[in-house]
């Protein structure tokens, strides 16, 4: 059951509020028109290991987490519960997944704990050295992390843990060298690129790209410099919507791509063309 | 502290046992319980290699069950080689339909483990 309580909790909230009453704002958020107010674009949930958040990028307290670059709000994760705690206003799970050990907190609802005593007394329950799936997000009080839980249930098919773990390692390699091989010649040549020399540097259309970029930048240059068009550029409304992309993620990637000195503005600060020399 | 357990099969246990300067030997393995004799138990993995576990007076194993172990990789008394002293031992049941773990599955994770190193039990070399 949603409560609608996770909005609250969002991390980027906090962020651009503060940025909201400062009185400047760097244009991504509100020039964006189908952005929302909190960032919900990126709000997705990612699969990871207990290792990986425990050492999640995170320099600042107002910051967002971030694991292999990229912002993490949502997460995902199986692991054992070695220790259950019942306090007066949460239950704490301290969870291991054989990577490291994290501790799970679920707030106590009074109201629909009561449902759940009614309606769950035949199904498999949370017990220690049992094994559990967690949606949450990730928290830190002072100096130590701990995940806010949605929802942790129980895990009834054993298989959940080995695909859990595989899913984790794919997207982890998925932000590390891009998205997989692919038919497509370029695609090819940019994964084989990444693992021949163990870096992310990629050749699209005879131009070096800088390893730094984020794959989500490389696609956006890539599909800029694949579409026709006229010297113009395009708007960040038809990127996002030929590619499939959150315009906030569009906007993110171009700005990485502008700094770059690979894309430049031009009709107005949303529209983009490939810088050629 | 790094409280990780690799997830390993029969033939890694060199690389993580006490001659080899593994950053853990602490380990997870997952596999059927062949035999058990008194204190001592084997353990089959997926690929049909066998590793001896020493058990403790806690664990409980039911032979022809799959089970995934946390332990020690120790050098067996008498020079047998290496073996696991159990910490832990966890039932993994058939799913809800009657179908037992998939091993396949287990020892593709295995592989991603040592592949990808830096997000399940060793510090990202930077």
């Amino acid at each position: 059951m949603d409560y609608g309580y996770g909005n609250n909790y969002s991390t980027g909230y906090g962020a651009q509020g503060a940025a909201d009453g400062g009185g400047f704002v760097g244009g991504e958020v509100q020039s964006s028109p189908a952005g929302g107010k909190g960032g919900y674009g990126k709000d997705t949930v990612r699969p990871v290991t207990i290792k990986q958040i425990l050492h999640a990028n995170h320099p600042h307290p107002d910051a967002e987490f971030k694991i292999d670059g990229d912002i993490v709000t949502q997460l995902t994760f199986v692991g054992q519960i070695r220790n259950i705690s019942t306090q007066a206003t949460n239950i704490t799970y301290k969870v291991d997944d054989g990577t490291d050990i994290i501790e799970v907190k679920q707030w106590i609802d009074s109201e629909s704990n009561q449902d759940q005593m009614d309606t769950d007394s035949g199904k498999p329950k949370l017990i220690e050295d049992g094994y559990c799936r967690v949606w949450g997000r990730l928290r830190a009080f002072h100096d130590k992390r701990h995940v806010q839980a949605h929802i942790i249930r129980p895990i009834s098919d054993y298989n959940e843990i080995n695909y859990h773990l595989l899913e984790a390692t794919a997207m982890h390699l998925f932000f590390k060298f891009g998205p997989p091989p692919s038919a497509g010649g370029n695609d090819q040549k940019m994964a084989q690129n990444g693992q021949a020399n163990g870096n992310t540097s990629v050749n699209v259309g005879g131009k070096e790209l800088p390893q730094n970029l984020s794959p989500r930048a490389k696609m956006v240059y890539k599909y800029l410099r694949e579409s026709p068009q006229s010297n113009e550029g395009q708007h960040v409304q038809l990127i996002a919507s030929n590619m499939g992309l959150e315009v906030n993620d569009v906007y993110r990637a171009a700005e990485e791509l502008v700094e770059s000195g690979l894309t430049f503005t031009t009709v107005d600060e949303h529209t983009w063309a490939v810088l050629d020399y | 502290m790094s409280l990780s357990t690799p997830r390993i099969l029969p033939k890694h246990l060199e690389q993580f046992g006490p001659n080899a300067h593994a950053p853990v030997n602490t380990v997870r393995l997952l596999g059927t319980i062949t035999s058990i004799h008194g204190s001592s138990a084997t353990l089959t993995s997926g690929d049909g290699d066998t590793v001896t576990l020493v058990l403790n007076r806690d664990s409980h194993l039911s032979p022809q069950s799959l089970y995934e172990i946390v332990g020690k990789v120790i050098n067996l008394e008498g020079g047998a080689g290496l073996g696991v002293r159990v910490m832990a031992t966890t039932e993994w049941p058939k799913n809800p339909e009657g179908k037992p773990v998939d091993l396949k599955v287990y020892e593709a994770v295995v592989d991603a483990t040592h592949r990808s190193k830096e997000i399940f039990y060793v510090d990202e070399e930077k």
